[in-house]
């Protein structure tokens, strides 16, 4: 495979932090983008930690932190694949409750509203330099991909999803990567309104700041204006449907 | 259709009535016969059927008496958190800390949205666990479906099945819990007034209340919890 990719990534050991989850943080940043897609095989151990320029035992430590998250699935002998956490039952669930699909995506906008602001509160007291780098560097890429609605979509994602890696809470960051599939279709169905990309991405630095300046209720606060202005654009496609 | 569709919807519609409750946690599926000629599809079809609700962990198949339904709904946190490994002092802090952020506001939704039926199954759970203060883990079963009907009092979709997770993850260390001197009575009387919270439509008092029950709580798990 193209493993050109992964060279970019560059670790160095700053004393902060451990190693194999600074290359957890990276490989998750490319699996969630969709840089590496579901079903992508990943180079063996000792491909990538060539590429990568680490230890062996600190690739195999990255990877088995992103099964735990459900993020790569490993088959004896065959290897690392890019997975997709429980989003299935999830989903399966969703199915057979065979409830319409406005009140599912308001219940899941609703568990949302319950848990991402307290998340995005947790992250201003407890991202790394790291976290907040990656956040960062995500919001920026969106910049330049206002007019590319898929791209900024999955790189939306990529942002819930290190808020939730930078709470330290290994269930909040499951149950986030759990409703996904959920939140993706809600930034795709309000896409079409105007500037929807712009109002995102202006929350989304103002949350980022917050997380910054290490203001947990000015972070609460960013991530509730957030998700009031999907839920007023929610509404207003439901409007127009129902 | 082929056989294997076929099997996965009639493994929908088996989830479909253990999850509505119309086969229901502890009791046996009927047979292989009876479910055959419910769904009019062959006995082939309703074993790999089986199989993939087995797969789900909600029915235990024991040889020669049938399926067991051990639980009326799947854990989303489960596979994952077995998969890391985890289950460590850590685990439980996170475990905690999501429950805490959020049934505080699953009180406040199931104020504002419970029926009728609704409050009559909390009524149904405050009266189980007067009934076994002295039993701490009976207690802390009602305790579980206590918080479990409030859940689905809200009539959000997601806050049973994300309760239900933690909750199931967390009900070792509660056995523990429950067993602390007192415990079992702060806990009653924090039910009982988020029974008459959820009663006045209280969404404020019964979200603060549920707050100081988790606190509360809280406490008493993180010493009921594996090292």
């Amino acid at each position: 495979m193209n493993q050109e990719i992964f060279s970019h990534i560059q670790i160095e050991f700053d004393g902060a932090g451990l190693l194999s989850q600074k290359l957890a943080n990276e490989l998750r940043a490319l699996i969630i983008s969709n840089q590496l897609s579901e079903g992508t095989q990943l180079p063996s151990e000792r491909e990538l930690s060539e590429a990568v320029k680490l230890s062996r035992t600190v690739v195999r430590e990255a990877i088995n932190r992103l099964k735990g998250e459900g993020l790569l699935k490993v088959q004896p002998s065959l290897g690392a694949f890019v997975s997709r956490p429980d989003t299935n039952i999830f989903e399966t669930y969703l199915r057979v409750i065979d409830k319409p699909e406005s009140k599912v995506i308001q219940d899941a906008q609703k568990l949302r509203l319950t848990l991402e602001p307290a998340i995005t509160r947790l992250a201003a007291q407890r991202a790394t330099a790291e976290h907040i780098e990656q956040l960062r560097q995500t919001v920026e890429k969106m910049d330049g991909l206002l007019d590319d609605g898929k791209q900024f979509i999955a790189l939306d994602n990529a942002f819930h999803t290190i808020l939730a890696e930078a709470s330290n809470n290994r269930v909040l960051l499951i149950l986030i990567l759990s409703i996904h599939d959920t939140l993706d279709k809600i930034r795709s169905i309000i896409l079409e309104l105007p500037r929807v990309t712009q109002r995102a991405n202006h929350h989304h630095r103002m949350i980022l700041q917050a997380i910054q300046d290490r203001e947990p209720e000015k972070a609460y606060q960013a991530m509730v204006d957030h998700l009031n202005q999907v839920q007023d654009d929610i509404d207003r496609i439901l409007e127009r449907i129902d | 259709m082929d056989f294997e569709l076929l099997s996965q919807q009639v493994a929908l519609q088996i989830r479909r009535l253990i999850l509505e409750g119309e086969f229901t946690e502890g009791q046996l599926l009927p047979s292989e016969r009876d479910l055959c000629r419910r769904f009019n599809v062959s006995r082939t079809v309703i074993r790999e059927a089986i199989n993939l609700v087995k797969a789900s962990n909600m029915i235990r198949v024991q040889p020669g008496k049938g399926a067991l339904i051990v639980k009326a709904h799947e854990n989303v946190l489960e596979s994952s958190l077995l998969q890391a490994g985890i289950s460590s002092p850590k685990l439980y802090q996170d475990l905690i800390e999501a429950r805490s952020l959020l049934e505080p506001v699953i009180a406040g939704d199931a104020a504002e949205n419970a029926t009728a039926e609704d409050i009559h199954h909390l009524e149904v759970e405050v009266q189980n666990m007067h009934g076994c203060v002295a039993n701490p883990r009976q207690y802390a079963i009602h305790d579980n479906a206590f918080h479990m009907k409030l859940a689905g009092a809200t009539h959000n979709h997601f806050y049973p099945l994300v309760l239900f997770s933690i909750i199931e993850l967390l009900q070792q260390s509660m056995f523990e819990a429950v067993k602390t001197p007192g415990a079992v009575d702060r806990s009653l009387s924090y039910h009982e007034n988020l029974l008459n919270a959820v009663k006045t439509r209280d969404m404020r008092r019964a979200s603060d209340l549920m707050n100081e029950h988790i606190a509360q709580a809280s406490g008493e798990l993180i010493s009921g919890s594996p090292a």
